[in-house]
């Protein structure tokens, strides 16, 4: 089983490898007919050709065998079973402007408190943390059991209640990230409200944190395809510099995106059975063991003859063949 | 080049040394020894092939065994040739080495000195002496002189030319012509080349290769130098390498030229690229015209 | 931390010196061309040092950084993180903190009542180890600051954030202790405390102090109650957060001794006097040493292998070097 594939990319640089080494081949010859002299150009050709084929030979194989060291063969391995107690939910809400957009009855953001009020409902007994984000993430309510006092602050959720502006996504996943506390074996399950519209920071790292801290992420597209109008207070549609009508939409194929990792799920509001899907993934996330498989990746063999061939490949050139170089 | 083929351009060496003759020996050298006929000059122990009128019987009676008187003919000379051999001449760029030029520049000389009936003599020098060649006549002595020269394994693997000179100096009583065959990559010899100026007629020659002022254009080369070992990066891609490459050896070659010059001492220097025999012959027939 | 699963691989690091000495400094090492470049004795040619030297210099550095780095990883690199896991569920502690402007008394050198007593709960909360704790102030009103919860660095920075008088003048001890009755309502700990710091009698607020310890002793929540400050006249200095005013002046200082009591013996607490700051850090000290119990925990060591990233970089170095002098500079040999 090959568990990092990935790494097969890396062969892209056979070609310009071998251009190279095509390339030394030549200028070697001539470089060295300008330098070392017509008189033992027998022998410098010679010697240059054997080290040449041997160096070029060596190098092949060692850029060979460690792509295949990174590729990560495996076989085996131990099973390990980790008992989890409890969940820990972080709701992270998107508060910008285009939360409001009423694509989504009531609203977007209406929407999405709605949806956690009957998370913490349907989840009694866990621990929950609300965080809210627009320019940067803020954590509203810590980890805590004590539920009703995430009710209490849902109500009031809206995108005036931070003056900064935008809808920095990585900030808030960031802060909900660091909302976690340790010491204890529960599940982390983030819960992410967005609907993906002109967010900001770059989320291409936290995929892999998120995976290496064991969190897995729902991501609850909160808007549709279709879009809407947003309003100003006045009651007026909002207008961009053109005089058009700025129409919302989301960013489906972003969050899309952002879930291609095993531990990041997608899902959309407007979903009738959104809240059963999303209670099954939590309890499955959340169920009382976790099945690990650790494979024991056979990367050694394969790095040691990758070793073994740079190892060779630096000798053909310390040692001079024929008393020559 | 190997000795095969060095030998046998060396081999035909004996018909164009006949031109090289008016020019280099019977030409400005000539006035430098006055006198006519024979000239009693010294004794020797007697060998058979001298000739038995000149034993000089006074000194024979005293040390008990034959010696011969030798005279010293108005014409005949003594041609000496100081040749380097050291790891730095073992080197070069174009189709011959310049050990090789200077094997071609020493035989032409010798065969030259021999045809006008002239006696040669040489010194082979690393750091050492390697070899000590007396000075004779005839074409034996030329051949000789070759294979010497061709056998050789040097020992040294510097150039101390200095010390060459030196002995030179010391053992080599009667006033003749001196030719130093060196690429002069060598300690300062100007006290010694100023002293022996002052007895023989003395001519540097200095072997070069194209790759002494301009490095060769080529990729980055690891070099490393025959005589002392030590290690830079060539890169002849480099301008700056080139320049300072430029530079150096530029500087190098003039000062040497000056301060030849200044001792009396003729210059002349003969690349690998070019024909030998006809550098040799050319700078001789314009030193005559002079 | 790292482990090796295989450290007996990392003895093939003591080839490297050997191999970087053969390859830079033997005096018979290949890969040379012989070229005369020296005077005999005199003068060596050299190019001296410029940048594409240094870079040389560099590229070799980073070879053999790479090979190294293959080396380690041939060992098996994991890191090593191990982290605390508590098995046994720690208390629920509720901190009720009076806000009301009686709190600036200055009698509590060097600051005030109120800082005194946000000093002794910022100390009291650093001690505590796994426990859940909360926030509950109170003026004329009261408002939960804080869920408990294990988030100290949350806990600790809104407590810094307490101000006097945001919740206006009064003193709704009944209310303070309702709203942190309420909030432990979905609490699963066994013990839950309430620790209530107050200087003033009950005088706002709907609910009365009494009623709020049964509540707290119907649903098992023990109430430690701390009477700050001394009773007469004591000077009070604090700057009203609406208007920005600076108040001074002096102020008949008492509290409700026997409600105090009262609320503790309700709930099976204990009435604490705080005369002096010295006092009031005593005090916590002895809750926080009451407050105890037994707690189970297991070492979870998590092995991440990094080998991978090692081969990867390693990897890369190597090819850098190569590139680096095979292509751009062109070497020959």
């Amino acid at each position: 089983m090959v568990s990092r594939p990935d790494a097969f990319l890396l062969f892209f640089i056979l070609p310009p490898l071998f251009f190279v080494l095509f390339k030394r081949y030549k200028r070697g010859k001539r470089d060295l007919s300008a330098i070392g002299g017509k008189w033992r150009s027998g022998l410098l050709m010679d010697v240059f050709l054997i080290k040449w084929f041997f160096s070029s030979l060596l190098i092949i194989l060692f850029v060979i065998f460690s792509i295949l060291a990174l590729a990560e063969f495996t076989g085996g391995g131990k099973t390990t079973v980790e008992s989890s107690s409890g969940v820990d939910l972080v709701f992270t809400v998107d508060i910008s402007g285009s939360m409001l957009g009423t694509d989504v009855y009531p609203s977007r953001l209406k929407r999405s408190t709605d949806l956690i009020s009957a998370f913490i409902e349907n989840l009694p007994g866990e621990r929950f943390s609300l965080v809210v984000f627009k320019g940067s993430g803020i954590k509203i309510i810590p980890i805590t059991e004590d539920s009703s006092s995430v009710n209490t602050v849902l109500p009031y959720l809206n995108p005036d209640i931070f003056s900064s502006e935008g809808s920095n996504l990585e900030s808030g996943i960031r802060t909900a990230i660091n909302s976690f506390t340790s010491g204890e074996e529960r599940k982390k399950i983030i819960l992410l409200f967005t609907d993906g519209e002109s967010f900001s920071g770059n989320t291409s790292l936290l995929s892999k944190e998120v995976k290496l801290k064991e969190i897995t992420i729902l991501i609850f597209g909160t808007g549709t395809d279709q879009g809407t109008e947003l309003y100003s207070l006045s009651g007026e549609p909002l207008i961009d510099d053109k005089g058009n009508i700025v129409i919302s939409r989301q960013n489906t194929a972003l969050l899309q995106e952002l879930a291609v990792s095993e531990n990041i799920f997608y899902l959309n509001i407007s979903d009738s059975s959104v809240l059963n899907n999303s209670i099954d993934i939590i309890n499955k996330q959340a169920g009382a063991a976790v099945i690990s498989n650790n494979k024991e990746s056979r990367y050694q063999i394969f790095l040691s003859a990758a070793i073994l061939f740079i190892f060779l490949y630096i000798s053909v050139r310390i040692f001079p063949w024929k008393n020559t170089f | 080049m190997n000795n095969l083929e060095l030998f046998s351009r060396i081999k035909n060496l004996p018909l164009v040394s006949s031109k090289l003759v008016n020019g280099f020996l019977a030409g400005n050298y000539r006035s430098v020894f006055k006198g006519p006929g024979l000239e009693f000059d010294d004794v020797r122990e007697y060998s058979e092939s001298d000739d038995s009128r000149f034993i000089d019987w006074n000194v024979s009676s005293r040390l008990g065994s034959p010696y011969t008187k030798t005279f010293r003919e108005e014409r005949e000379l003594v041609l000496f040739l100081i040749v380097d051999v050291s790891a730095s001449l073992r080197t070069g760029t174009g189709k011959v080495r310049k050990k090789d030029a200077a094997a071609i520049l020493s035989s032409l000389l010798a065969f030259s000195a021999v045809h006008n009936n002239d006696r040669v003599g040489a010194v082979f020098f690393t750091d050492r002496i390697e070899k000590w060649v007396p000075p004779r006549k005839g074409k034996k002595q030329v051949f000789r002189l070759i294979e010497d020269m061709m056998d050789l394994k040097p020992e040294g693997r510097g150039s101390d030319l200095g010390n060459a000179i030196r002995t030179v100096y010391e053992s080599l009583h009667r006033r003749g012509i001196c030719v130093v065959i060196s690429d002069f990559r060598t300690p300062p010899i100007w006290r010694e080349l100023a002293l022996l100026g002052k007895k023989h007629d003395v001519i540097a020659l200095k072997i070069t290769d194209p790759s002494d002022f301009d490095f060769p254009v080529s990729g980055l080369i690891e070099l490393t130098d025959p005589e002392t070992g030590a290690t830079i990066y060539g890169s002849g891609r480099f301008k700056t390498f080139r320049r300072k490459y430029r530079d150096f050896w530029e500087t190098n070659d003039i000062f040497w030229k000056r301060e030849c010059l200044r001792r009396g001492v003729h210059t002349l220097s003969i690349s690998t690229e070019d024909d030998p025999v006809k550098e040799l012959l050319g700078y001789f027939s314009s030193r005559r015209g002079k | 931390m790292i482990t090796f699963d295989f450290p007996g691989m990392l003895l093939f690091i003591a080839i490297l010196p050997p191999l970087i000495f053969l390859r830079h400094f033997w005096k018979n090492r290949g890969g040379r061309l012989s070229f005369s470049f020296t005077i005999w004795q005199k003068e060596v040619f050299k190019p001296g040092i410029y940048l594409s030297n240094l870079i040389l210099f560099l590229s070799s550095f980073l070879f053999w950084i790479g090979f190294l780095l293959l080396l380690i990883a041939n060992a098996g690199p994991s890191l090593v993180s191990r982290e605390r896991i508590y098995l046994t569920r720690g208390i629920d502690i509720i901190f009720v903190l009076d806000e009301s402007p009686s709190m600036a008394g200055k009698d509590f050198l060097p600051d005030n009542r109120f800082e005194s007593a946000k000093d002794v709960i910022k100390t009291f909360v650093k001690g505590r180890d796994h426990d859940p704790v909360g926030l509950v102030s109170f003026g004329k009103n009261a408002v939960l600051r804080v869920p408990p919860g294990l988030d100290y660095e949350y806990f600790l920075e809104h407590l810094e954030g307490l101000q006097l008088m945001d919740l206006g003048n009064g003193t709704a001890m009944g209310m303070g202790i309702a709203v942190a009755c309420l909030h432990l309502d979905k609490s699963t700990a066994k013990e839950k405390v309430i620790i209530l710091l107050t200087d003033g009698d009950n005088n706002a607020g709907e609910i009365l102090p009494e009623s709020a310890a049964n509540i707290a002793a119907a649903m098992g929540i023990k109430i430690y109650s701390v009477g700050i400050g001394s009773s007469g006249e004591v000077p009070l200095e604090f700057t009203d957060p609406e208007t920005g005013k600076i108040y001074r002046g002096m102020f008949e200082s008492g509290y409700n001794e026997e409600i105090l009591k009262e609320i503790s013996e309700i709930t099976r607490g204990e009435f604490f006097q705080a005369l002096s700051p010295g006092a009031l850090n005593t005090i916590m000290s002895s809750i926080d040493s009451l407050e105890r119990i037994e707690k189970r925990t297991r070492l979870d060591i998590n092995t991440t292998s990094i080998h991978r990233e090692l081969i990867l970089i390693g990897f890369i170095l190597i090819l850098v070097d190569f590139f680096l002098k095979k292509w751009i500079f062109r070497e020959v040999l």
